[in-house]
């Protein structure tokens, strides 16, 4: 009988019926070892929830006991260990490796916004090198003369500037010398002063953040791009601006804002002021230089509330937004899009995963999509899209090509028969 | 040598290639989890500690010099990250008060590069595992297969088998002998 089960298969074996629990196993070469070292079944036990990792303080009480009764023992177990440990390339189970994965993908993310960190903070290293280098040079000088070390002292300091940077196909968090978290969306350069923090709270944005400001009444924080400023009053808030779009969006999550369009040059008087509440989302036309505001639906009272401060100079139109994470979503693993254009998702992919799309025709533009994406690759992105929109995509390194899919089409079509 | 696979496996890795990173994660994840587990006897940190190395294969691929077999390579590797994290953190058991602890570390020597190499065989034990549990008492067999190979808990294969879970404990510990007897000489240090 034991013959025959040794040459059977490993799961046959195991495939066999339960043997009733009689506790007793068979020696085929009549040797039983444990009787021998004679261990008993507690100490077996203790031994093996050693291995497994809950020990329990009897169990331990007794092993630390035994152990302790001769060198042999410890040696033994040393032993048992061993082929414990080896027996782990058996495994199979328990371990998931989809789970495993994304826990693993998460922490090489992580590590990347760190990296951005890291940078910023080098920087300011070098910086205090610079000031410290300065300041030895000034002691040197104001042996010599005490008037040039007090012109030179400004210059060193506001000069400098700071430099974050998210680059296409990447996203970063950076916390600001204050306290600030900005994240920064792919394509994305926020650069600010060294008297940051002392004097002012200016950063200066190209591309898309999301911002959550540290509370400071006295030095308002302050968004600067290209057409608008944006100060804080509140605490957390997105900003779209990025130089190759013809629009400057704003959301606000919590507390208040106060946006000012910015002189275009010298002569011009559009200077305006609005003051976003929460929850609205602002969106500025660089050509037409107008202004729409829409607000959160599920807002208590769903009437606008009523903008304050308007000059009467800036055109502004009041829509209302159904989730404002729809602009801020970006930011988080997962990312929201609600009945958006693919001519306006496309630029948004292009960045997201540091990609170039062609379309090579023309009425794909107009395809519509809602979804909410994880850690989807283009690929499956794309794959998506394909299931509501006639849509055949060729992906070539970083190129992706978009063709309308005439039989596709053809069956969506007929699907809308009657 | 390295295998023609295995190469072509890294120097897809080393170019960027995720997908052959997947697969080389999905080849080996659960498998040097199970051996970090082993020595680190806790679960979270063995993942962790497995995680963290394949980290470093996406971030670094370069600093893998891979000779001989990957599988081989990759055992080194998280023996290695599992003796660093003992050597940094020792070993923790949560219901144990810290003084047997330290008398239980202090009595079973920490697992170092010398006294344990089994990692270093380890593209042939598996073959002869899996012939050495088929000569196992049938019980004994199938205990330890559930336990170590499906990876089931000691709670869970004393419900499906309606047993106690220390009679499992005993019969896991009963095949670790006779495997060990059985699989002697390749386990030998040379």
């Amino acid at each position: 009988m034991r013959n025959n089960s040794s040459n059977n298969k490993k799961i046959e074996i195991l495939g066999l019926p339960v043997i009733p629990n009689n506790n007793k196993c068979v020696y085929k070469y009549g040797l039983d070892i444990m009787r021998e070292n004679n261990i008993p079944d507690t100490l077996k036990e203790a031994i093996i929830s050693y291995f497994s990792g809950d020990l329990n303080q009897q169990q331990a009480d007794e092993l630390v006991n035994w152990l302790s009764q001769s060198a042999t023992n410890a040696n033994y177990i040393k032993e048992v260990r061993e082929i414990w440990h080896a027996s782990a390339i058996l495994d199979e189970g328990k371990f998931n490796s989809e789970l495993g994965l994304k826990r693993t993908r998460m922490k090489i993310r992580e590590r990347n916004f760190r990296q951005v960190k890291h940078r910023v903070i080098a920087i300011r290293v070098s910086l205090l090198f610079k000031i410290a280098a300065a300041v030895f040079i000034i002691i040197l000088l104001g042996i010599g003369t005490t008037v040039i070390h007090k012109k030179q002292k400004p210059i060193m300091l506001s000069d400098n500037y700071f430099e974050a940077e998210a680059p296409k196909g990447s996203k970063s968090l950076i916390t600001l010398p204050e306290g600030t978290k900005v994240w920064l969306n792919a394509g994305t350069t926020l650069r600010y002063k060294n008297s940051f923090g002392i004097s002012n709270r200016d950063v200066f944005l190209d591309g898309e953040a999301f911002f959550s400001v540290t509370k400071n009444n006295e030095i308002p924080f302050k968004v600067n791009t290209s057409e608008l400023a944006i100060t804080a009053l509140g605490t957390s808030f997105n900003v779209k601006s990025y130089g190759d779009e013809n629009q400057i969006e704003t959301t606000l999550e919590e507390g208040s804002l106060r946006i000012e369009t910015l002189k275009s040059n010298k002569y011009s008087k559009r200077v305006g002021t609005i003051y976003l509440k929460q929850n609205q989302n602002l969106i500025y036309q660089k050509q037409s230089k107008t202004v729409t505001v829409s607000q959160h639906k599920n807002q208590e009272n769903s009437k606008v509330i009523p903008l304050s401060g308007v000059s009467k100079n800036i055109p502004v139109k009041v829509t209302t937004v159904t989730d404002t994470r729809l602009y801020t979503s970006w930011k988080d693993k997962q990312w929201v899009f609600k009945n958006e254009k693919l001519s306006n998702l496309a630029p948004k992919l292009e960045r997201r995963y540091d990609i170039n799309i062609i379309f090579k025709d023309s009425s794909l533009l107009s395809y519509a999509f809602s979804g909410t994406l994880k850690d989807e690759s283009i690929e499956q992105v794309l794959a998506a899209i394909r299931f509501t929109a006639p849509i055949r995509f060729e992906v070539n390194y970083k190129v992706v090509t978009l063709y309308i899919d005439n039989q596709l089409e053809e069956r969506y079509f007929n699907l809308l028969k009657p | 040598m390295l295998s023609a696979t295995d190469k072509y496996l890294l120097e897809s890795i080393q170019q960027g290639d995720y997908k052959a990173y997947e697969l080389l994660f999905k080849s080996y994840y659960s498998t040097l989890c199970r051996y970090a587990m082993g020595i680190v006897h806790n679960w979270e940190t063995a993942e962790d500690l497995v995680s963290d190395l394949f980290v470093k294969i996406w971030e670094e691929p370069d600093n893998f010099m891979v000779t001989s077999s990957l599988k081989q390579y990759l055992f080194r590797c998280i023996h290695n990250s599992c003796i660093n994290y003992l050597s940094r953190s020792p070993l923790k058991f949560q219901d144990l008060n810290p003084e047997t602890m330290e008398k239980l570390s202090s009595q079973i020597p920490m697992i170092t590069e010398e006294n344990s190499n089994t990692y270093l065989l380890v593209s042939e034990l598996e073959e002869q595992f899996l012939n050495a549990i088929k000569k196992l008492p049938l019980e004994c067999a199938r205990i330890f297969y559930l336990s170590r190979n499906q990876g089931l808990s000691h709670k869970s294969i004393a419900r499906e088998l309606n047993i106690s879970e220390n009679t499992v404990k005993v019969q896991i510990y009963r095949a670790l002998i006779k495997l060990r007897e059985s699989l002697q000489d390749y386990l030998k240090k040379d």
